[in-house]
């Protein structure tokens, strides 16, 4: 088995078998999950990427020095191991340019059912049955109240809200986590407290959605998502496209609601600076 | 009408959750669906949407909830059998595949840059010159075919060897390469014991026992059962030996097989005493009287063997093997004593075996609890079932002979044959033991508890003194999970031993202490 890179945020210890896709196996240890992907799934700060998924894995263990999937043993390379942090040093301006660009390439190429409806209305008729209208209402309502500036009730209405594994409202508030840890660390905004009400009041759906939301708290992203925000720092228009296709990818609507989430913060916070 | 379904603790990727919801909501009959975790928000949203009924109410986080509002009982029906299907359905493969479909060897080759391993299922006739082809083009070769000319298999296999490539096969069901379960195969955890078999349902016996021990494998390469035949010399046993031993993640070998002709078990040995790793062998039927080495081990059964590899690997004593077999071995004298003491006379055994292997260990330890066996592919002629279809006496059978798999899918795939012959049998007032295999992991059927039940059902109400007895080859990660395959045939009677040799004690245990009354 070949190690092709490691997140940062791996905790040594015993992890075991949580859940096993085409995509990934997961382990777990507490309310962590720790994924074994290939490599067309990406680097992220929880993952180990591996030339091949081994498809019986059951067991995983991360030492000082060495991972081991079962029996195989795998060295903790230096150069394998993935920085998941924010950019740092990112112009405010070119971010508030980039955004609106972000934000029409989401509307565009966004699937069916995400919450990228928040920027383009003409979406909400992809909601058509009586489900589904139901769950439009209440994003609606979760979103509301974020925009009104009540971040308690917002979190509260959209979290563990819809659709897939990882329910829209959970990857939502990744986004934002990641939205506002970006321009805390690279932007220099004060966005700490809301961070931390945030994510107070986040998670509790299943250990997947909180551990991706764990990683955004703490300032941790993907690679996909790293692609997008250096794109996004001064990367040209076609560079930030195929960043955006590449971050929308994610899941089925997974990669559009956190890429809504993260629109949404880093819009609120550049749109408001000058208050 | 409201119908639900709550999947506890079922994680499926969001992709697949979203074409089930797709696919409901264009169902014919459906008026309205929701297919979500079942958050307390999720609940919600159901409950506003008029679908909730108890059981969503009750679901927790982790649990996946289908809820269907349709026109009549059979539309949710529909709905409900559909969503099954997309969520068991077998996860694409390899990004890097496209749906595009290879045009030929070629056209394969330049999909897959790099490819070095092909694998060959067409008519025996055309298997030859296309596994020729693979090996011209630096590929090993694993020949799923059967029916492909000795004298082929024996070109094919010396050409491969000149160049330091594989062929596994003719008639190579089973291998596991750089982890990857190719064919019929389960999903086995990694680890350190590389296996070398000429017999496909031992392969998976084996790596199964071992996996579910604790240990795992490196390599298990498949050679074909006419591999250890006199005409070909065991060429790719050998060669698979000489892989194991250079092969840093393997620490010891274990190989399984049929008994070998006399010269090729002796060149067979002659390449495990060059090897400087412990080497474990069970030759089903046979025996290596030979000292080989200090740390060669030969053992009787597929499960021995197992657990004498699995000791080894972890460095403890090769006794504590035995240990694992006495455990099991307690279990089925307890079991025994209870069945036997249900039925008024024990009589005849009837084994139904989709594996040939497990036909093969079966004649090896039923005899000494039950006397004569009979089979229609037996370890001694003189035992040859007259005819598969009218058994006498104490039989076994091997369901994936020709004579019955002509014109129907192997019986790991399709049980329907078997599940007749589990019922007639049952019939049958001189038959007191049913023995079963039922294997699981890639390639086999991917629902064998709905299609085995209804038999076993049937068959307990033919004959109100029968026990059925059965073995499951799978682990927990296999497609079917293992756990659940065994709850549910527990659920039905059946009594589950964890290896086939542990079933094949407990059903002649049965027979043995019954006969005495």
């Amino acid at each position: 088995m070949e190690l092709i890179s490691y997140g940062d945020s791996i905790p040594e210890g015993e992890y075991s078998l949580h859940s096993a896709f085409a995509n990934a196996i997961n382990f777990s240890r507490g309310s962590l999950i720790v994924s074994l992907v290939p490599p067309r799934a990406g680097a992220g700060p929880l993952n180990l990427v591996v030339a091949q998924l081994p498809p019986g894995a059951k067991k995983l263990r991360s030492t000082r020095f060495y991972f081991y999937v079962d029996e195989n043993r795998l060295r903790k390379e230096p150069e394998a191991r993935y920085d998941s942090a924010v950019p740092e040093n990112a112009d405010p301006d070119k971010v508030l340019a980039g955004l609106d660009a972000l934000k029409d390439m989401l509307v565009r190429w966004a699937p069916p059912l995400s919450l990228a409806f928040i920027f383009d209305p003409a979406l909400e008729k992809g909601f058509t049955r009586t489900f589904e209208r139901h769950l439009l209402a209440s994003f609606k309502k979760g979103v509301s109240h974020f925009r009104a500036g009540d971040c308690e009730r917002g979190v509260k209405a959209l979290r563990g809200l819809g659709l897939g594994l990882t329910p829209s409202g959970d990857d939502f508030i990744s986004g934002l986590l990641a939205g506002y840890n970006f321009a805390r660390l690279g932007m220099r905004f004060d966005t700490a407290a809301r961070i931390e009400r945030v994510y107070f009041h986040a998670g509790g759906s299943n250990p997947i959605s909180d551990s991706f939301m764990r990683c955004s708290y703490e300032g941790r992203v993907n690679a996909k998502v790293l692609r997008l925000l250096k794109a996004l720092s001064g990367g040209s228009r076609a560079e930030l496209a195929a960043a955006a296709k590449a971050a929308l990818a994610s899941g089925h609507t997974s990669g559009a609601d956190f890429c809504s989430g993260l629109v949404f913060a880093l819009t609120e916070v550049l749109h408001n600076r000058g208050e | 009408m409201i119908k639900t379904v709550i999947k506890k603790g079922a994680y499926f990727d969001s992709v697949s959750l979203m074409q089930v919801a797709k696919r409901l909501n264009t169902m014919e009959g459906v008026l309205d669906s929701a297919v979500v975790m079942a958050t307390r928000e999720n609940k919600g949203i159901i409950k506003a949407s008029g679908l909730l009924t108890p059981e969503v109410e009750a679901a927790g986080d982790s649990d996946l909830a289908i809820a269907v509002s349709a026109k009549t009982p059979a539309a949710a029906e529909a709905a409900f059998k559909a969503a099954d299907e997309l969520l068991n359905k077998k996860p694409a493969q390899s990004a890097g595949a496209s749906d595009r479909k290879a045009a030929g060897l070629d056209d394969a080759i330049k999909m897959l840059d790099g490819a070095n391993l092909a694998v060959i299922s067409v008519a025996g006739r055309f298997a030859g010159p296309l596994a020729a082809e693979c090996l011209e083009k630096n590929m090993n070769v694993m020949l799923f075919s059967d029916n492909v000319p000795l004298e082929t298999e024996l070109a094919l296999k010396k050409a491969a060897q000149k160049k330091g490539l594989l062929v596994m096969g003719p008639d190579c069901g089973t291998a596991i390469i750089n982890g990857a379960p190719i064919a019929f195969a389960n999903a086995v955890s990694r680890g350190n014991i590389g296996v070398v078999a000429a017999s496909g349902t031992g392969l998976q016996e084996v790596t199964v026992l071992i996996s579910n021990e604790g240990a795992g494998i490196s390599q298990a390469i498949g050679t074909g059962g006419r591999d250890v035949k006199l005409d070909i010399g065991a060429i790719t046993l050998i060669q698979g030996l000489k892989m194991l031993a250079a092969d840093p993640a393997t620490e010891v070998i274990l190989i399984v097989s049929k008994p070998p002709h006399e010269a090729v078990l002796k060149k067979i040995l002659a390449e495990v005493k060059k090897i400087k790793k412990p080497v474990v062998a069970v030759l089903l039927g046979g025996e290596i009287k030979d000292k080989v080495k200090p740390d060669f081990y030969a053992a009787k059964t597929l499960e021995e063997a197992a657990y004498k590899a699995v000791c080894l690997g972890k460095g403890r004593e090769i006794a504590k093997a035995r240990e694992i077999i006495y455990d099991t071995n307690l279990k089925a004298a307890e079991l025994a004593k209870k069945e036997a003491a249900r039925k008024k006379k024990s009589r005849c055994l009837r084994g139904l075996f989709s594996g040939g292997t497990f036909v093969s260990e079966a004649q090896v330890i039923l005899p000494e609890l039950v006397g004569e066996l009979r089979s229609n592919a037996p370890l001694d002629k003189k035992y040859k079932l007259a005819n598969s279809l009218e058994l006498s006496g104490h039989a076994v059978i091997d369901l994936g002979e020709d004579e019955f798999t002509v014109g129907r899918p192997h019986p790991m795939i399709d049980f329907s044959l078997r599940n007749k012959m589990i019922v007639s049998e049952a019939r049958k007032p001189e038959v007191s033991v049913l023995l079963l295999d039922v294997v699981l992991g890639y390639g086999a059927n991917l629902k064998p508890l709905e299609d085995i039940t209804p038999a076993i059902t049937e068959a307990f109400i033919r004959n109100r003194e029968l026990s059925i007895v059965a073995s499951v080859t799978g682990t927990e990660t296999d497609p079917q999970v293992r756990s659940k395959v065994v709850k549910g045939l527990e659920a039905a009677g059946v009594l589950v031993m964890p290896s086939n040799a542990a079933a094949c004690r407990l059903a002649g245990a049965i027979i043995k202490l019954g006969s005495r009354k």
